[in-house]
Order: C-alpha cells, then structure tokens, then sequence
C-alpha cells in the first residue's frame, strides 16, 4: 500500500525536529565554551570541555546508529 | 627524505592502479559522475569520511591544539553533528531524485534554466575556492614533508589528479578515497599507540601531562577576544551546516544503490568521525609536551608540522614516512572527488542543461566531462601558485560558509518546504552568494583586522540567517506567479521521501542501481 501524504508529512516533521533539537544540544557547547566560563575547569585533570565534547561526539554517533537501525 | 619519497611513491602507484583498474568500468556519463550508482554503504561510508578527513584535520587541528589549546576543539564536534544533520535531512531524498550533480535535485521540483546555471556557477565558485586551498597545501606540505618544492609539488599532484579524474571519473575517485580512509585508519591508530605507549598506556595521558606541565589554561577555552569568540561561533555555524551545501560532499549520497545504502554510509562516515577527532587533541597535546611549541613555530608558524613531527619523535623514520605518504594520498583523493563535482557542474549542468539544452548525445557528455575536470584542476593551479601566501584554514571555512548561505537553504527548502517556489530559490543563490562574498570582502581578511567594515572573517552568523530570509522574501514575492512553483508538491514529496511505494506499484518514480554489481562495496 502506498504511503499517505500524512505519513510523509510526519516522517518530515520528525526529521525537522529530531535535527533541530541535535543542531541545538550541539550548538550549546561552542555558546558556552566561547561566551561563558560554565566549561572552565578540569576533573581530575581532564578538561571539562573536552569531557563534554565526548559526550557530544558519543550522542551524535547515537543518534546516527539509532536512525539509521531504526530506518533499515 | 628517502624513505618519505619512497612511501608517497608506492601509495601513488597504488593510487594509478587503482584508477586503470576503475577506467575499465568508466564507461558512460553514469559512471563518470556517480559511478554508475552502485557503491555500497560501507565503502560509500569509508569514502564520505575521506572527503571530509582532509589533511587539514589532521595537520591543522592536531598543530592549532598544540599552539593554541583548546580552542577549535567543537570544530572536531562539529563534523559528526554536521553529518547527523545530512542523515537526517537529506541522504535518502538526495539519493531518491538526484542524478548526476546537486542541480539535478533541485532541478527535480523547479527545472529552471536560470536556477541550474545559478546552482552551477555556486558549486564552481565553492569547489575552486576549495580545490585551490588543496592545492596550496600540498605544496607546502609537500615542501615540510618531502623537501620537494611548492611549484614541482603542485604540478605534479594537479597531473594525477587529472589522470584520476579523466580516466577513471567517480569510479576512481571512490576507490581512491576508501584506499586513502583505510590508509588514514591504520596511520592513526600507529601514531596513537605509539603515543601512548609513552603515558603508561593512558589515552588520556598527554592531556594530563599538558596540564601538569602549562597549567589548566591549555586544556580550557580562550575566551580573551570576544570578536575571536564570535568568529568561533559563526565558524561552527558555517562548517556544520556548510556540509549539506557542498556539492563534493552531497554528490557522494547520488553514488549509492539505494536510500538504504545512504543511511547507512553517513552513519559509517560518523562512526570514524568520532573516533578520528577524539585522537586529534590527544596528538595535539601530545606534540606539545614532546616537542615543545618553538620547535613546532619553528617548522611551521600556523603548526601544521605538529603532527609530522610528533610522528617522528614517537614512532621514528618509519611512522614519518608513513605520514607523509598517507597526507600525499589523502589530499589527491579529496583534489579527485572535488573535480568530480565541478566537471558536472560545467559539463551536465552548463553547458548539456543550459547551453545545449539536453542536445547532446552520450559521447559528447563524457567528453565534457573530462575535459571539464582537466580544466578545473588547471584553473585551481594557476590559482594556488598566485594565492599562496593566503591563510588557507580561513579560505576553506568561507567555502563553507559560502555552501551554508546558498546551496544549504536552497536544498532543504525545496525538500521541505511546501510553498517554497522559484523565485525563492533564485533569491537564496543569488543572494547568499553576494551576502556571503560580500561580506567575505568587506571583513578582516581582506580588508585587515583594523580596516574591516565587517569584524568576522568567517560571515556564516550572518550569512546563513540572510540566505533563508531571501528564500522566504523570494518565495513570497514569486507565490502565484505562472510556473514559479514547479512540479507539484505532493508528487515531489513522494519522490523524494516514499519512492519505494512507486516501486511496489509499478511507478515511474522507481530509481534501482540498473546493475547489481556493488562498486567499492566491502
């Protein structure tokens, strides 16, 4: 059977939004890096800037595999 | 410089190899453009990572982390978000109506001449700019690494890269790149266990050693110059949306079987995202402590001779020379891919679409083509030998910047918006590019830090918002006007985001690889 316009539609919107809430956890990290000293400081001598773009990468390579297994 | 040479000598003939053996499946305009639609989503994956792990993430990054800290550390973040974003948006619809070039796509709703030629004249403005900051650092690499000078350097990587593109088109280009990845996988992961061999196995030993040595400073964000800052937000901007508008990039997404073969390969490509820059701050401090920041601006002022060296010191003759020949390979690879895309900008867009409109037959395509990749490559050259002296990181982030203010709205529009129409994409080509060039000129790089009208010299904080602006503004403009809005929304959607249902029913909008055989799939 073939997909409805609707279907369509909320694939789009999910899409939209799944990329529009990525693009905004990510565009924190440069914000508050370069605006703010909220990244300032090390734990146990590692950067917490550098902790928190592993934890960026890491979501974004989750985000990846979740879509693309999901999808398949 | 024996053993470098003979490296860079052996991955070259590898390269040319490879390229006889992929002329042999070099047939027609198909295969030339998008090698013939038959890559698989691993080796798709392993080649879209190559075009985007270029020389200058390795050298650039791992050297601006050592002299500066952490600063540019979320341009390494930045990569894999900017590639979730292009699975998640476009990979499948691109793959579902592209043909041969990024035009083709957005020609699928608006077939419009004057759009093409503006999608066209973009992608060869972006490429050239691109291609010719390649070349210029090859040349200089070439120089540090092989003692060769820029000029012999420059010339020769511009007749292979000639060779690759006319002889073996897309088919090559693939090849080469998944070589080239492979390569770059194998190099890293030596210069990593060859640098952690010497912090007691701790990955994370360089960084607490930098710390222990220069204080907490280098592993935290600079933020001195609040100008500098914004500069840093505008390039993230830039960079992370950019790569949805670069067409080398996007014409990779019209080389796979299927949409599920395009999911795959950007989820492939973000998987050695990842792990690539999650090693580059560990070299970067790691060059620091072993080789000290003066003899790292004494090799090279900008620091790209960090990673080189770190090499040496860690892992001797042999890991150098397996880094210069791996750099070597790295930059023909994505000079042959960056071709690819403006030989079908001028040959498929302009001058088969635009001047001829459609009146030429396959031969005469093929032609085209080549011979529009032997130009550009020409053209790069002449303009690498006169622009040398430029800061060529900041040359490369305005071609993003430059993706991310035209190419960028005009493809996610036309994909997601439905009273999107011509006119509006017009205005988001044509506009984004005098916005972003304009702007480009008016700031410090051209007119000087003191000088500039404009204070950032990456303009994508502004630009970007100005490209979707002029879309809406365009698009509000041409609503109602006789043949602005193109094919019919509904149908375009299916095309683009359903095309499997016209498959199972039989419909005109089935795209299946015509021959079964997986080119470069692994």
């Amino acid at each position: 059977m073939a997909t409805r316009g609707s279907d369509i539609a909320s694939r789009k919107r999910a899409a939209l939004l799944r990329a529009a809430l990525v693009m905004g956890v990510f565009l924190l990290y440069p914000l508050l890096a370069t605006l703010t000293p909220v990244l300032d400081g090390t734990v146990a001598g590692v950067s917490v800037a550098y902790v928190v773009g592993f934890l960026e990468l890491m979501f974004a390579l989750v985000v990846a595999l979740t879509y693309a297994g999901t999808r398949s | 410089m024996t053993l470098p040479l003979a490296v860079v000598g052996v991955l070259v003939l590898a390269t040319l190899v490879l390229t006889w053996y992929a002329a042999q499946r070099n047939k027609d305009t198909g295969d030339h453009y998008v090698a013939g639609r038959r890559i698989g989503g691993l080796g798709n994956g392993l080649a879209l990572a190559g075009d985007q792990i270029s020389a200058a993430s390795f050298l650039g990054i791992t050297g601006a982390i050592a002299l500066m800290g952490f600063n540019g550390f979320w341009l390494a973040v930045g990569l894999p978000i900017a590639y979730v974003l292009v699975l998640l948006l476009v990979a499948e619809p691109l793959r579902n109506l592209g043909k041969f070039t990024l035009a083709d796509v957005i020609a699928t709703r608006f077939d419009s001449l004057g759009l093409r030629a503006s999608i066209a004249i973009a992608t060869v403005i972006m490429t050239v700019i691109y291609m010719t900051v390649q070349f210029i650092g090859a040349g200089l690499i070439a120089g540090a690494l092989l003692d060769v000078n820029f000029t012999a350097a420059v010339l020769i990587l511009g007749v292979l890269m000639t060779l690759y593109t006319v002889l073996g088109g897309m088919v090559a280009a693939t090849y080469i790149q998944i070589f080239k990845t492979s390569l770059l996988a194998v190099m890293v992961l030596a210069v990593f266990v060859a640098v952690i061999s010497r912090t007691g196995w701790n990955p994370i030993g360089p960084m607490l050693d930098a710390t222990k040595q220069f204080g907490a400073g280098v592993v935290e964000p600079d933020r001195s110059d609040l100008t500098e800052s914004v500069n840093w937000i505008s390039l993230t901007i830039g960079l992370t949306l950019g790569i949805m508008g670069l067409p080398h990039v996007m014409l990779r997404f019209l080389t796979v079987r299927d949409a599920r073969a395009a999911r795959n390969s950007a989820a492939v490509a973000i998987g050695i995202f990842t792990v690539f820059f999650l090693m580059l701050p560990i070299f970067g401090y790691a060059a620091l402590n072993e080789i000290g920041e003066k003899a790292i601006v004494a090799a090279n002022p900008a620091g790209n001779s960090a990673g080189p060296m770190l090499a040496q010191e860690v892992g001797g003759d042999i890991l150098y020379a397996l880094v210069a020949g791996v750099t070597i390979a790295t930059i023909l690879a994505v000079l042959a891919g960056m071709a690819i895309a403006i030989s079908g900008a001028v040959a498929h867009d302009l001058y088969t679409n635009v001047i001829k409109k459609g009146h030429v037959d396959e031969r005469g395509q093929l032609v085209s083509g080549r011979l529009a990749g032997a130009v550009s490559a020409a053209i790069a050259i002449v303009l690498a030998f006169g622009a040398k002296d430029l800061n060529i990181a900041n040359v490369a982030n305005i071609a993003f910047a430059i993706a991310a203010s035209t190419t960028m709205p005009t493809l996610l529009l036309t994909l997601y918006w439905r009273r999107f129409n011509q006119t509006g994409a017009l205005f988001a080509m044509v506009g984004g590019l005098i916005v972003s060039l304009g702007l480009v000129l008016l700031g410090p790089d051209v007119l000087g830090k003191d000088d500039a009208i404009f204070p950032l010299a990456i303009p994508a904080l502004v630009s970007v918002p100005a490209g979707f602006l002029l879309a809406y503004v365009g698009s509000k403009i041409g609503a109602g006007r006789v043949g602005s809005t193109g094919m019919p929304y509904d149908e375009f959607e299916r095309r683009a985001f359903a095309p499997e249902d016209d498959t199972r029913e039989g419909g005109r909008f089935t795209r299946r690889a015509e021959e079964p055989e997986r080119v470069g799939a692994v």
